[in-house]
């Protein structure tokens, strides 16, 4: 089967930190393989590697079939990748309108443009609406990003990841600080999702693993200790320990 | 812009249109001089809002891009090459080339090191044009002819040259306008705010604030031709890293990131230095004072206060 994203033994440490050792990790469209880790274990590091915000000091990273490891970020969203930030990440003082449309933008492609006005082509018009109807934003797209609810937040940071309508989708912890409605909701979206992309989910949220996940791989000290099925996971001894044991990660 | 604004707008331009006559009735010529020196800098001050206030990147090496306009005036007219628009594609071209090519370094880098290395690019223009001897060095060149644009336009009549350079700020503010507002301004606005994400959109940061910079530098060019011909001199002080930093002053007082403020700041800065130095030497000094309680009090700068007040949310 040919995968989507491949990683073959990338590793990144930060002076004497081993953030990344020798991760291995193929991903096919239409599953959802979730990381999870004790915090500091090397998950953001990863997406980061994957994504190209940050260099790997090792290893190969195939995106497409295509050998993205020396790819900058913007070609890489090229081969159809998309992300989202743990930490949000979005244009503050725009508007909810103008932060999906500069996304939408992206894909439609018509960045060298001088002299006509932004935002009035109606077909961005229409996808800007879409990906707000389907994340709940539509009553919202006149206010200024700074100003939504945090879950409100961590929903646009996803419409923006997918107006390009990725392949791979790489999302940092979406469901962090939800409602229980809210990560109700995100789970439907992740199950539509994955029909068309491979999907990377890291994430906190046991139930958000347990009800999504094709695949889960575990990771303490920037290593992979663990990968199967949720199931095969549940009853791994050492992810137990590392991770599922404790109470749950003191995450606010 | 508001029904107010347009308003505001128009008596401007009426204003704008009547005055040489006035100036002419009432025998003030000198009036004309400074309106005209004014809306130079205006252009150059609307320039440099391109970078700094929309896209966020302090130049202290912008001053640079007049001395290059302005001597594509004054080597050519120093060889009787007076084609005004030869010598207007030349402050242009090279203009967008240097920019171009140091643009190419310098967005490189971020913060400090973007206002030092366009500062050391300025500066090694400087010392360039000081050490050649042939075109005046220290001492600056004096350029005996005007731009010859043909057309029956001539600019050695101060009314024509000022309704040529009243034409040139208008188009800049209505190009600024426009571009802000299209989507290339829209990326260029997003990138300000948050980089990393703009690149995670897919977007090659790197070349939209390297367009940007190049019409930045191009535009600041021609208010170098612009000024070339109104002195009828140049030298090397033109480019000096303290004529970057009244640029600086002027789009920060007027207003960053506005149409209008560039216009309003350099309007501020001519007021301060024709009025002040009547009543104080250390003029220089109330402006810093000046500025420093805009920088501290407004980041609309002036215009951001008067809109605000104009709204009614601050009287
Ligand atoms: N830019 C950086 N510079 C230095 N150290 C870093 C940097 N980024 C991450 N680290 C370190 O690398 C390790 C892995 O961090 P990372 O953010 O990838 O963990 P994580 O699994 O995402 O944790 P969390 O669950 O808290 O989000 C940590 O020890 C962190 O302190
Ligand atoms: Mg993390």
């Amino acid at each position: 089967m040919s995968h989507a994203l491949e990683a073959r033994g990338i590793s990144r440490s930060f002076g004497g930190i081993h953030a990344v050792v020798d991760v291995d990790l193929r991903l096919a469209k239409g599953e959802i393989r979730a990381v999870i880790g004790p915090n500091g274990a090397g998950k953001t590091t990863l997406v980061g590697l994957l994504a190209g915000s940050l260099k790997a000091d090792n290893g190969e990273i195939h995106l497409a079939q295509r050998n993205a490891t020396r790819l900058p970020v913007h070609e890489r969203v090229k081969l159809g990748l998309g992300r989202t930030f743990q930490i949000t990440s979005l244009f503050g003082t725009l508007s909810v309108f103008e932060n999906i449309a500069i996304a939408v933008q992206s894909y439609q492609g018509h960045s060298f443009r001088f002299w006509r006005p932004a935002n009035r082509k109606s077909a961005l018009i229409e996808r800007v609406h879409e990906l707000a109807r389907d994340m709940g934003l539509e009553q919202d797209l006149h206010t200024p990003a700074e100003t939504l609810s945090h879950g409100k937040h961590r929903l646009l940071e996803l419409a923006m990841a997918l107006a390009a309508y990725p392949s791979i989708l790489l999302l940092d912890e979406p469901a962090a600080g939800l409602g229980i409605e809210e990560t109700q909701n995100l789970i439907a979206i992740l199950d539509h999702l994955k029909q068309d992309a491979a999907i990377l989910l890291v994430e906190h949220d046991m139930d958000v693993v347990f009800s999504v996940a094709d695949e889960v791989t575990v990771m303490v000290d920037g290593a992979i200790i663990a990968t199967g099925s949720p199931d095969d996971i549940r009853s791994n001894q050492r992810a137990q320990q590392a991770y599922l044991g404790e109470s749950g990660p003191d995450h606010a | 812009m508001t029904k107010r604004g347009w308003w505001f707008a128009g008596v401007m331009v009426l204003g704008a249109l009547l005055l040489p006559f006035w100036a002419e009735y009432a025998r003030e010529p000198f009036v004309l001089d400074v309106i005209i020196r004014l809306m130079i800098l205006a252009i150059a001050a609307s320039s440099l809002n391109l970078i700094l206030g929309y896209s966020g990147m302090v130049s202290l090496g912008h001053a640079v891009f007049i001395g290059i306009g302005a001597y594509a005036v004054g080597i050519p007219a120093y060889y009787d090459l007076n084609n005004g628009w030869l010598q207007l594609a030349v402050a242009l071209g090279v203009s967008g080339l240097f920019g171009l090519l140091t643009g190419l370094i310098c967005l490189r880098t971020r913060g400090a090191y973007f206002i030092m290395i366009t500062l050391a690019f300025a500066q090694m223009m400087y010392f360039i044009f000081v050490s050649i001897e042939e075109y005046g060095g220290d001492d600056g060149l004096v350029i005996y002819a005007r731009s010859e644009m043909g057309l029956g336009v001539d600019l050695n009549d101060n009314n024509q040259l000022y309704f040529l350079v009243l034409i040139c700020l208008l188009a800049v503010m209505i190009l600024v306008h426009r571009l802000t507002r299209s989507d290339f301004g829209q990326v260029i606005k997003s990138i300000k705010i948050n980089e990393v994400r703009m690149q995670a959109l897919g977007y090659s940061t790197f070349r939209y604030r390297l367009v940007c910079y190049v019409i930045s530098a191009m535009i600041c060019g021609l208010a170098g031709w612009l000024l070339g011909n109104f002195t009828g001199f140049i030298s090397p002080e033109m480019m000096d890293w303290t004529r970057s930093g009244e640029l600086i002053a002027m789009v920060l007082l007027g207003g960053a990131a506005t149409v209008v403020g560039p216009l309003l700041g350099a309007s501020i800065f001519i007021g301060v230095e024709t009025l002040l130095p009547e009543v104080t030497l250390y003029w220089h000094l109330y402006l810093g004072i000046l500025l420093i309680i805009v920088a501290k009090f407004g980041r609309g700068g002036l215009l951001g206060w008067w809109t605000q007040w104009l709204r009614g949310t601050r009287s």
